[in-house]
């Protein structure tokens, strides 16, 4: 179940429905989900670069492809746009490992200008990557046992023990359920692509 | 002055318009002089005309729309008629496996539940496959039911629309979320499911929309138990109760599409452990009251709040406690894991250069290299099925900060195997280090019985590893 009130966007559509409307040319739906998932985008790719200019370069790519892969109409539209995000920002960072430089070439595809970055940009890719958190972009990939379990023995530190009581069931099980969480989370994110 | 986030939305933005001008323009550059060379029933210029390659490809295009209304056609007239065509099998799930996974359904143990489902548009009725697996698992399938078959039909994009019923073979096996409405757990557990927003077909999409938003069911279905004697739920502004199926609890609802916003398929489902009440399932929506025969004696299990006169027992919060003290097992049985590292090469993020001439370095690899951890221990409990397994965790040895992009202070995955007492169990890691900083990397193992028979669940052994 897709989370639709990260980052403000201020739009009541789901996900699907902003693409939807994105493929039938409203650009405002595009910026809308945009405006919803880019803190999300941008934190999973900040945390895996060394400097901001390499995470803002690979977010704009990013929003680029997924932009690309909408206004395609022979493609289908994904059954989870954050999970679908987060898989093309994945490979787009692949990518640039592999071939030594962050392409360009879905923004090119679509005839965007070059962004250049200034030193408050920077600051504030910066705050908001470490203000994030991602207990929201996790509740909207996973079931909510799963959910539970993961944030309380993850983001919260709780014990196993102290986890099982709460939730009404064997220590076993509350692993059992951080697993699949995880494994789901895996799934997700190498299986689509 | 706007931020580079900003900038780049209005980037993004002007591309989305961009395209729809485009479109709009080649819509009307195509309808203009088409529409009157038509008039004139000549030919374009041929440098008026598409090119071959796109000619070639919206014939084929034609040929495949004029098939498929075809098709759809003789469907309907089929359907009228009250005949329905069998098309192919659903192909089998590949890589299903007898020790491994969901295991393989154990021959003659797969039957259907007695009572079919009527659909609420009419058609053909659903039904519920209950197969029980090599691993010990008893899995649900619902699909529509005909000629004693549960199958998917060849609609809602399902098989190319072809309007034909696909029967599921016994090797279709794959849990949710993809394929089909099948839910697998351990044999003796209690459990319910729900899938809102399945598609008319019976086929779950993979990918795309699931159809037209009529078209869209509610299934609810599970395993209650054989203490289990009936269901009480809401269906619009009407209550119904239905009898579940005696020995095992099985029931299946099938309701039209909510008020709901389409075009997601979400599935979810709960479980009640043995330990508790007994493995009664408490009544959730859409489930109003489960009825169930305790002792010999009628009582309710009513959601949250129990009903006041006949209300099923339930245990107190120390005899609870008590159970799951003896599920668990605190103590390390500190068996010997064995891990080595095998240094793979991996010099290609060498040449990635950032913006300031570093190159980019992925976490974990180190001067060109990176570390695939292989671990083996003697498995001190058999695995004979889903009941039981063994589970990998690795956490940061220095702390349980979140080093690894969020996820926090560790990661697991379970081995679901089946493997004898005493026999070597292993497992690989590949780039064990890269999630987490400080070069070194706390690997436990832990078995976990999930119906507390036999050995409790508890922690076999663990060790720390420090990268060379």
């Amino acid at each position: 179940m897709e989370s639709n009130t990260q980052d403000g966007d201020g739009d009541a559509r789901s996900d699907m429905d902003l693409l939807a409307a994105t493929r039938g040319g409203d650009a405002h739906a595009f910026g809308a989900f945009y405006r919803r998932r880019r803190v999300l985008a941008l934190t999973y790719l900040r945390r895996r670069t060394t400097d901001p200019e390499t995470a803002a370069d690979l977010l704009a790519e990013t929003f680029a492809a997924a932009l690309a892969h909408v206004l395609d109409g022979d493609q289908p539209l994904p059954e989870t746009p954050v999970a679908w995000l987060l898989t093309i920002a994945r490979n787009k960072l692949i990518d640039g490992w592999r071939r030594g430089r962050v392409e360009a070439a879905a923004r090119e595809q679509l005839g965007m200008q070059p962004l250049s970055l200034r030193d408050s940009d920077l600051g504030e890719i910066e705050r908001l990557v470490a203000e994030t958190d991602l207990r929201e972009s996790l509740a909207s990939l996973l079931p909510a046992d799963q959910m539970q379990a993961l944030t309380e023995r993850v983001l919260e530190d709780r014990s196993y023990t102290e986890i099982a009581r709460r939730m009404d069931c064997s220590e076993a099980v509350v692993r059992k359920r951080v697993s699949r969480a995880l494994a789901t989370l895996r799934g997700r994110m190498e299986g689509l692509a | 002055m706007s931020s580079f986030l900003d900038r780049l939305e209005m980037e993004l933005e002007a591309a989305v318009r961009r395209r729809a001008n485009e479109a709009r323009a080649a819509s009307v550059a195509d309808r203009a002089p088409h529409a009157s060379v038509a008039v004139r029933g000549r030919r374009p210029p041929a440098a008026d005309r598409p090119p071959r390659w796109w000619r070639a490809r919206h014939s084929a295009r034609v040929v495949v729309a004029v098939t498929a209304l075809l098709l759809a056609l003789a469907a309907a007239a089929l359907a009228a008629t009250g005949l329905l065509f069998t098309g192919a099998a659903v192909p089998p799930t590949p890589g299903l496996s007898k020790d491994v996974g969901l295991g393989l359904p154990e021959p003659g143990h797969a039957r259907l539940l007695a009572r079919s489902v009527p659909d609420p548009a009419g058609g053909l009725p659903w039904s519920m496959r209950i197969v029980r697996t090599t691993r010990g698992l008893v899995c649900l399938q619902v699909g529509r039911l005909h000629d004693g078959r549960v199958g998917v039909l060849g609609q809602d994009g399902a098989f190319h629309d072809d309007g034909l019923f696909h029967p599921l073979r016994m090797g279709t096996l794959e849990a949710m979320p993809h394929g089909y409405a099948t839910a697998c757990e351990p044999q003796g557990e209690t459990f319910t499911e729900e899938v809102v927003g399945m598609p008319q077909s019976g086929q779950l999409p993979r990918e795309g929309t699931i159809g037209r938003p009529s078209q869209e069911r509610r299934l609810y279905y599970g395993l209650l138990g054989p203490d289990a004697v009936s269901i009480a739920y809401r269906d619009g502004a009407a209550t119904k109760t239905v009898p579940v199926e005696p020995g095992t609890g099985a029931y299946l609802i099938v309701m039209p599409a909510g008020s709901r916003t389409p075009k997601a398929v979400t599935t979810g489902g709960a479980k009640a452990l043995r330990t508790r009440e007994e493995g009664r399932m408490r009544a959730e929506a859409p489930l109003l009251s489960i009825l169930y025969r305790v002792h010999g004696r009628l009582c309710v299990e009513a959601g949250v709040r129990p009903a006041a006169s006949k209300a099923c027992p339930r245990e107190s919060a120390s005899q609870l406690n008590h159970r799951l003290r003896v599920l668990e097992h605190p103590h390390d049985l500190h068996v010997p894991i064995h891990v080595t590292l095998h240094a793979m090469k991996n010099d290609w993020w060498r040449t990635v250069p950032t913006r300031d001439g570093h190159p980019i370095r992925p976490p974990g690899a180190i001067d060109g290299v990176y570390y695939e951890a292989s671990i083996e221990l003697k498995a001190p409990f058999a695995v004979q099925n889903a009941d039981s397994g063994y589970s990998v965790w690795l956490t940061s040895a220095r702390s349980s900060v979140a080093t690894d992009g969020g996820l926090g202070g560790g990661e697991g995955y379970e081995l679901e195997r089946d493997v004898r007492r005493g026999a070597p169990l292993r497992a690989q890691r590949e780039d064990v280090f890269a999630n987490f900083s400080g070069g070194a990397v706390t690997i436990s193992v832990y078995y976990y019985n999930l119906l507390g028979h036999g050995h409790r669940s508890t922690l076999v052994g663990s060790t720390t590893i420090r990268r060379p």
